[in-house]
Formats: C-alpha cells, sequence, structure tokens
C-alpha cells in the first residue's frame, strides 16, 4: 500500500514538473529585455525585418540608482536586427548577435510598418500569436515607412520609447483621443466580422513623438492613413474624444473640452441597412468676449459645433465607405442587433458601401469660462 | 557514639536465629567469594602490566551486592509475627533492617540522609528518619517532627501498641500538615526521592510520610518568550505545586480538577492534568489521560518529550501549544481545554490547539477589540510577507518577469548588474547569515547579542551589499522576511514557516508563480487534514465555523463571543449571557450630588 502511494506521489509529481511549463529560469539581468519590437519589409521579397530595442546595461543600472537619462550623450537603448522569412528566423539570426537571452516577455510596444504587404503582417501577427512568453498586451503602434526611426527616436519625456508609450496610451483622459490600441485588441477586431482595426501612428520629430493619427487596415491591407482633423472625429464617433477642440468662425469662439459618448445602433428600413451615431457631447466655451454672451448666442454656437461635427461625421464615414473599411465597426453593430439580416451578406464589404448613415450630433456648452 | 548498639546486638542476635532462607544467598559464600577475589587480587598485584582495576571494581561491587542481600534478608525475615512481611517489597517494622536497607541502596549517596533517634524521653522508642538534604525542609524536620518525637511523653501507648504507632505519632506529635502512612518500599523510596521525610518506627509495619517538600525553585518569573504589553506578568516556574496555584488563583471553582500521573520508570515524574469538570468534554479527558498511560519512557525531563506523544502525526506544525503564561493556561481551560503540567518544566501544554491559537496572545484580550483586530491581521501580514516576498522575487525576477511592471523590471535588474549569483543563492547566503546570528543571539548574553544582531544587521548587510555578492533590494525583501516570520507569538508556529518557506523557495525557483500557487495548495491541504483529538487543525476556517470566526483572525468584542468554540465540543457550550443587561447605563449623578449638598447644608 505504501508503494502504491509513493508510486502515486511519484507519477504526480512528475507530471506537474513535466506540464509546467516554468523551466525556463534565468535571471532578469542575464536577459536582455525588449520593450519595443519593429516589423519592417525586408529588401527581399517574401522576408521581413524585426528589429528588437532594449535598454543598454548602463541606462538599466541608472535606472535602479535613480539616474538621468542618456548619460554621456549615449543613447539609453541599443536595437539588434533580424531578418527572416519568419519571424522565428529574424529572431533567430538577432539573438546570434547577443551575448544574452532575447526576453520577449515584457514586450510593450510593437511597432509595424505601413509598407508591410498583407501576406508577411499575416505571418507575422500569427508568429506573435504563438510565441509564448509574449502576452498578448503590448501597444501596437504604426510607423509611416521605417520603424527603426521610431525605436531610436529619444523623447526627453521618457527614458525608454517603451514608457513613452506607455504613459501616452495608459492615460486615456489625457490624450486628444484615447485611441490606444493593444495587441489583444487588434486580433480582436481582424478576426471578427463587420469591424476593421484602426492602429495609432507614431511620427518621429526633433522633439519625441507625434500620435495624432489612425491608420486604417482591412484585415491585414493597410488603406490608409486619417489626417489628425480626420482622427478626431473618428474618435468622436468612437466615443473615445476627450480634449477636443473645434473653431466655430463665424462667432470666434472656441467649443472646448468636447467629450462624450456616441451611440451607435443600426436599423433595416426596407432593406435598407441604416447606421444612426448619436454623439452627445458636453464642451466649454472659450474666446467669447465675456460681455457679448448672451444664452441665445450659446445656443447658436452650440447648434453650428453639432452641425459642423455632424457634417465631419457623415463626410469621414462617406469616405470609409468609399475606401471599403468599416472601423467604426457598424456591421458587427448590425450583427449584433439585427443578426438575421447579417446573415444575408456573406461579404458584408460588399454592402457596407450602402449603409445609409446618419449623424446626430449634439454639443451642450456646459460652461463659458477658461482653460483647465 | 553509636546510639543502638544495645538493640543492633539485639537484632544481631535474632538474626543468628533466622534459618537460611533457599533464595538468599549464604553470607560465608558470599564472603569467601570476596576473600578468594582479593586474594586473586593480591597475587597478580605483584604481576606487571596487569590492570586491577576491573577486578576491583568486581570486589567493590560484590561486597556492595552482598550487603544489599543482607538486608533484603535481615528485613524480610525480622517481620512481625503478627504481620509478617508478604513480600521484600513490604516493610517488617525493624528499623536496623531499614536502615542497612536504606543504607545499602540510597543511603550511599551523600544527600541521602538517615538518622537514627528515639521518640521520647523515658521510655524510648527507635526510630528512624531520612529524608533528601536539599529537597525537604529543615525547620519543618527539626522543629516539627524531630524535636516533638524526642519530647514525646506517652511512649508507653507506642510499646504497648506498636501496630497502630505511626497513627499515634501522627494525630498526636508531628506538626508537619500533609502525613500519609505507605508500607511499600518502591513507594517509600520515590515519595523520599520527591523531598518527603520518612519516619520509621520501630516494631511498626506502616510508615509515615511526611510531606517537608521545599524544593530550590525559582520565584515566580515575568514571561520571556511570551510577552506582553498589559495584563498579567505572570511566568510559571519549574515547581509543579506552584504551577497548579498560579492556576488555581485563577480559576476557583471546585470543579477544576487536578489528576496526577506518573511518567517514567526511572525519573518518576509527576504529570497533572488540569481540566474544568462541567465545561471540558469527558471524552477529551479520557482520551488525554490514555494517551499520556501509555507513554513507557525511563525519563521525562521536558515536556515537550510528551507533546509528541500527543500529537496525532508527526507534522511540522505543533500541535499542541506550550505556554509559559498562567492566564493562558486559565482561559484555554475555561474554554474548554485541557491543560498539562509537568514537574521541572515551565512550559505548560494546552491541549487541542488549533492553527488559530498559535497566533492569539495576552494582548489581544487586554486592548480593545480594534486593536486586537490590527495587531492579529499584522500577524498574518507578517506571516505572508515572510512566507511569500523571497519566492515571490524569485519566481518573478527569474522565471515569470513579464509578469512585473517594466519599471520594476527594470529596477531588479539594474540591482542585479554584477550580482554572480542567482536571486536563490542570495536568498540562501541572505537566510544563512540571519539563522546564523539569530543562533549566535540566543546563546550569548543579553548585552552581547544587542551587539551582535546591530553588528549584524548593519555591518554585514552593507558588506556583502559592497562586495557584490547580494543585490540591495534583497536585503530590503530578507529583513522583512525575517520579521514577517517571527510575528507569530508563539515560537514554536514560526519554526514550520521557517522549514517551509524552502519548500516554498525551491518551488518558486523550479516552477515560478505556478510553483508557489502549488506549494501553498499543498500546504494548505496538509493543514485542513490534520485533527487533534478530533478537533480539526484549521478550525474554524475548515471546516467552517461561522460562531468561532468571532475570535480568528479579528476580534469581536467580549460580548459577542458568547459561546465557547464549537471544535472543542465543550459541554457547557456558553460562556456567558448573550447581551445581558447593562444596569444603570445612565446613573444620576447630579441628583446624587445635589443631595449631598443639601443634607451637608
Amino acid at each position: 500500500m505504501r508503494f502504491r502511494v509513493g508510486t502515486k506521489a511519484v507519477a504526480v509529481l512528475g507530471l506537474v514538473l513535466l506540464l509546467t511549463g516554468c523551466w525556463g529560469n534565468l535571471p532578469v539581468n542575464d536577459r536582455i529585455l525588449v520593450l519595443c519590437m519593429g516589423i519592417d519589409p525586408a529588401k527581399s521579397p517574401n522576408q521581413f525585418t524585426v528589429t528588437f530595442q532594449s535598454p543598454t546595461p548602463s541606462s538599466v543600472t541608472n535606472s535602479s540608482q535613480g539616474g538621468s537619462t542618456g548619460s554621456g550623450g549615449q543613447s539609453d537603448v541599443f536595437a539588434v536586427k533580424g531578418t527572416g522569412q519568419s519571424l522565428e528566423a529574424a529572431f533567430n539570426q538577432a539573438q546570434a548577435k547577443v551575448s544574452k537571452d532575447l526576453y520577449l516577455g515584457q514586450l510593450q510596444v510593437l511597432v509595424i510598418s505601413n509598407q508591410l504587404k498583407p501576406a508577411l503582417l499575416k505571418r507575422a501577427i500569427t508568429s506573435l500569436q504563438s510565441i509564448g512568453t509574449l502576452d498578448k498586451t503590448p501597444y501596437i503602434v504604426v510607423a509611416n515607412g521605417s520603424t527603426f526611426k521610431i525605436l531610436q527616436q529619444i523623447s526627453p519625456q521618457a527614458k525608454f520609447p517603451s514608457l513613452y508609450f506607455i504613459s501616452l496610451f495608459g492615460c486615456v483622459s489625457c490624450q486628444t483621443d484615447a485611441l490606444g490600441m493593444r495587441f489583444w485588441q487588434y486580433l480582436v477586431r481582424i478576426d471578427t466580422r463587420g469591424v476593421d482595426p484602426y492602429v495609432p501612428v507614431a511620427l518621429p520629430f526633433s522633439q519625441g513623438y507625434s500620435v495624432d493619427r489612425v491608420a486604417l487596415y482591412r484585415g491585414y491591407h493597410y488603406v490608409t492613413m486619417l489626417d489628425p482633423t480626420q482622427t478626431t472625429t473618428f474618435g468622436i464617433l468612437q466615443g473615445l474624444a476627450h480634449k477636443v477642440s473645434l473653431y466655430v468662425p463665424k462667432f470666434h469662439a472656441t467649443v472646448a473640452f468636447l467629450t462624450g459618448p456616441s451611440l451607435l445602433t443600426t436599423q433595416v428600413v426596407d432593406g435598407q441597412i441604416r447606421a444612426i451615431f448619436d454623439v452627445h457631447l458636453t464642451a466649454m466655451l472659450m474666446g467669447l468676449d465675456p460681455h457679448s454672451e448672451t444664452t441665445q448666442k450659446v445656443s447658436d454656437i452650440s447648434q453650428m459645433a453639432s452641425q459642423i461635427l455632424a457634417r465631419r461625421g457623415v463626410t469621414l464615414i462617406r469616405q470609409l465607405q468609399h475606401q471599403d473599411v468599416d472601423p467604426l465597426g457598424i456591421g458587427r453593430m448590425l450583427s449584433w442587433q439585427h443578426p438575421g439580416t447579417f446573415s444575408h451578406y456573406p461579404h458584408w464589404h460588399e454592402e457596407y458601401p450602402k449603409v445609409h448613415v446618419i449623424v446626430h450630433c449634439v454639443v451642450k456648452i456646459t460652461d463659458v469660462g477658461t482653460t483647465k | 557514639m553509636w546510639p543502638f548498639s544495645r538493640h543492633k546486638a539485639k537484632f544481631n542476635a535474632k538474626r543468628s536465629t533466622i534459618p537460611s532462607h533457599p533464595d538468599q544467598p549464604p553470607k560465608s559464600q558470599a564472603m569467601k567469594l570476596v576473600e578468594t577475589l582479593k586474594t586473586s587480587e593480591e597475587t597478580l598485584e605483584h604481576l606487571t602490566g596487569f590492570d586491577l582495576g576491573l577486578l576491583k571494581d568486581l570486589v567493590t561491587e560484590t561486597q556492595t551486592f552482598s550487603k544489599r542481600l543482607e538486608a533484603l534478608g535481615l528485613d524480610w525475615a525480622s517481620g512481625n509475627s503478627s504481620t509478617p512481611a508478604k513480600t521484600l517489597d513490604e516493610f517488617s517494622g525493624n528499623i536496623e533492617a531499614a536502615y542497612d536497607r536504606l543504607k545499602s541502596t540510597v543511603g550511599q549517596s551523600p544527600d541521602i540522609i538517615i538518622r537514627r533517634f528515639f521518640i521520647g524521653q523515658r521510655q524510648q522508642v527507635p526510630a528512624l528518619l531520612t529524608f533528601v538534604d536539599g529537597l525537604a525542609s529543615n525547620e519543618m524536620i527539626d522543629q516539627d517532627t524531630v524535636t516533638l518525637m524526642q519530647s514525646f511523653k506517652g511512649t508507653t501507648s507506642l510499646q504497648l501498641n506498636p501496630l497502630i504507632a505511626h497513627q499515634i505519632i501522627h494525630d498526636s506529635v508531628v506538626s508537619v500538615g500533609h502525613a500519609t502512612v505507605e508500607t511499600k518500599w518502591s513507594k517509600l523510596i520515590i515519595d523520599l526521592m520527591g523531598g518527603n521525610t520518612i519516619v520509621f518506627i520501630q516494631g511498626c509495619p506502616e510508615v509515615l510520610v511526611l510531606d517537608t517538600v521545599n524544593y530550590p525553585a525559582r520565584a515566580i518569573p515575568t514571561p520571556m518568550t511570551e510577552r506582553a504589553i498589559k495584563g498579567p506578568q505572570e511566568a510559571f516556574n519549574e515547581v509543579i505545586l506552584t504551577q497548579m496555584n498560579l492556576i488555581r488563583r485563577r480559576i476557583k471553582s471546585p470543579n477544576l480538577h487536578f489528576d496526577p500521573v506518573k511518567i517514567g520508570q526511572l525519573s518518576q515524574t509527576m504529570v497533572v492534568v488540569a481540566h474544568v469538570e462541567g465545561v471540558t468534554n469527558p471524552e477529551l479527558v479520557m482520551a488525554i489521560k490514555r494517551r499520556l498511560a501509555s507513554i513507557q519512557i525511563d525519563t521525562l525531563v521536558y515536556s515537550n518529550t510528551i507533546s509528541e506523544s500527543l500529537s496525532s502525526s508527526r507534522s511540522l506544525f505543533p500541535q499542541v501549544r506550550s505556554t509559559e503564561r498562567a492566564d493562558i493556561v486559565a482561559r484555554d481551560l475555561s474554554m474548554g481545554k485541557v491543560a498539562i503540567m509537568v514537574d521541572n518544566t515551565p512550559d505548560v501544554l494546552t491541549l487541542p490547539a488549533t492553527f488559530i491559537d498559535f497566533y492569539q496572545t495576552t494582548d489581544d484580550y487586554t486592548a480593545s477589540f480594534w486593536e486586537a483586530s490590527l495587531e492579529r491581521l499584522v500577524r498574518l501580514l507578517g506571516l505572508f510577507v515572510g512566507l511569500l516576498l523571497p519566492p515571490l522575487y524569485i519566481a518573478l525576477s527569474s522565471v515569470d518577469p513579464e509578469l512585473l511592471p517594466t519599471k520594476l523590471v527594470i529596477t531588479i535588474a539594474g540591482s542585479r548588474v554584477g550580482i554572480p549569483f542567482p536571486p536563490i543563492f542570495e536568498v540562501i547566503i541572505m537566510w544563512t547569515i540571519i539563522e546564523i546570528l539569530r543562533e549566535a543571539a540566543i546563546r550569548l548574553p543579553k548585552g552581547l547579542s544587542t551587539t551582535l544582531g546591530t553588528v549584524g544587521a548593519i555591518v554585514v548587510g552593507t558588506a556583502v551589499v559592497k562586495a557584490a555578492l547580494v543585490s540591495d533590494i534583497m536585503i530590503v525583501i530578507i529583513t522583512l522576511t525575517a520579521l514577517g516570520l517571527f510575528t507569530s507569538p508563539v515560537y514554536e508556529m514560526a519554526v514550520p514557516w521557517r522549514i517551509l518557506f524552502w519548500f516554498v523557495i525551491l518551488a518558486a525557483y523550479f516552477l515560478g508563480i505556478y510553483g508557489i500557487i502549488l506549494a501553498l495548495i499543498v500546504i494548505l491541504a496538509h493543514l485542513a487534514s490534520m485533527e487533534n483529538f478530533g478537533v480539526p487543525y484549521l478550525s474554524p476556517f475548515g471546516p467552517l465555523r461561522v460562531r468561532d470566526l468571532k475570535d480568528s483572525w479579528v476580534r469581536f468584542p467580549e460580548r459577542n463571543m458568547v459561546y465557547r468554540p464549537v471544535s472543542l465540543r465543550t459541554v457547557s457550550p456558553k460562556q456567558r449571557t448573550r447581551h445581558p443587561q447593562k444596569p444603570m447605563v445612565s446613573p444620576q449623578l447630579h441628583q446624587a450630588q445635589k443631595e449631598h449638598f443639601d443634607n451637608e447644608v
């Protein structure tokens, strides 16, 4: 009996130990912590170049001792590149260039080039999903052209690029549009019918990064990049706008801090699909002479701002329909609200441009005052 | 001058008439053997290079054995004709035989005093008195025994009724408070060794055992290992009588019972089982007594020796609470537990003990329930910090760094730059230093131990960091661990966690966070499976007893704790009245003052 119990205990222990997958025991200082990863198309067709960006050992030491950025004018990060037909091949090539283990478990930002062909992007995304140590929480960002510029750019606001983007996307109310996209959210949009992914675009400039645009994808196909005004309108229609301002030329006034939810509903009327956006924004009125301010005038400004925003919204959606990309998820909402109707359209992108879109926008001016 | 020369002569004459008993070896043969051995010794003395030590020992032992046999034979054979000694274990009434018997056995030891004297002045009755020097009170022997017996005037009655002489002496002479009668040598010797004074009276087979016990004992000390800020400051000392007194002072009810048991073939240690009748489950008392009765050992010196026998399993976790505080024992007894006192040990055992018992202190009941709850939660936090901080550090810095925030992982990586060892070796180095310092601090005198602690904490801690043997984060972690593991108010409970700490460390090293959770599940399952005397060890958490949670990791106000712990299955479950009405909630102070002044006017 004792033998049997002992055998069972050994068997269970063995199974437990074998099943863990936790044998990658290596102290964190013996690993190269990859904080950002960039994926670019390689010069050779059908290959891509992967850039792994990590903090330098001296910056890591300084960081633990409260040191400042860029000691001695040196960069706090270094990048290792690898090229191959698969992510694994590129990883192996990069690994051969460094003495320590390239560790992807702390990856914070994934930068993809908008020049990546759909097949390459799909292959990269599929490979990324199969990396065990990589969770799906890194933010995903698009680079206009090469990702290397983004990864090498130094910002005075943060020591490492990854920390800059974590701060940027982590604080929802700090940004004009809270359009940060995590890798898992991106995957959800790719795998869900009726909605297309959008990814924030990071553009390097001399003082850091500018993130005021979004790149739109149809599946893995890069479609277009919205300009800052269109991105703001897109944020309002998504209900993610926080610090949007609108200049009303007729009254020489500014409607600021436009914030509020956006409700998308779909209707099917005589076989015609309608998508209605109800946007309710609150705002502050600024730039108006306090002596000339009247209730009627504030109401007029409010109405005018509503009209401008509604018109902008409709224009943007028509453009998106024209480009056959649905980042607002009209198809997804139809599938939720009218699943029978949606199931009749095996190819949603054929129907999407025909959707009749209505934007109801109400701007409520709650306060007249100064900028916060 | 030999005081009983005439009696000795008489007894020698009488002894010569005693026929040889077949079981008794003839004296001549024994002497012959001794003589033969001596002759051999003299012969061998002339031979060089021969060790005579063994032969000399053999001669001495043979002589001693011969004398002992002679004394036994005399005592057995010289019994009174009316009440002959039935066995060798019974006293015959012959004090010369008793003298020889004592002298040839325990009397060889210098601390055993054997004294002959006469009872009475005119008509003297020979008597013999023996006691252990140092264990018995000399004042009681001199003033309350010997003086009174020597000046006794009614010795005629003793001579007329020698068989009841002990009764006369007991009733009319000695003034020792507690005196008993015994006839068997086996018990008399144990009584003697316990500090009693034994009085043999010529012709009387009954022997008086006078309680003259006066142990050299410490004064009642203050608790050293279970200190409390408020509340009583009395701890037990080594004397079991004092231990009983300290408990009796706290529970004056006649239902408090002390049941004595003797354990140890050699030590004959007095063990007392205390319980409150009408509260404690009698089945529990019986089970504990039976468990104690089954202990077959030669010597019982420490209470911990029997605590192993009183535990149901060989677990790391203590199942018997050992305490030096009298107030804790009194509280446990009133809750329905059983206390076991072992003579010569200042630690009293209370059982059955549950896990939560080891995290309850006197302060919990002398402070407000807010403070008590806070302190208990701090202890729980200390346990988690002590047990889990280094394993978490190892798991998160070596196996699962992806679970840490980026800034923290960079900080940890930065602090470990240049450290040649993996985190587990850092823990081993630091913990070894901590254990060495702890052990040294315990053994050293108090003044030195404080210095050592300071030196160890500051000098060694700084030095190992500067030498790049361990990271500075590890110093913080190990310090918190050491403090956390010792937040357990009972020392015994700190020990299992110090051992299991390594189990969790290894699990974390090999399996990361998963390993830590696995190890915790194993520990929890083990705790949940334990049971002692039918009481679940994890009670009141497993099985869940909601009513008993009022006195667990938080303490409710006393008025809410109406019932005794369910797990103890006490005979009287209630310990107080539920929400008694408070008399004179708003006393008329003003009215009383006014009346007082009016009367004065």
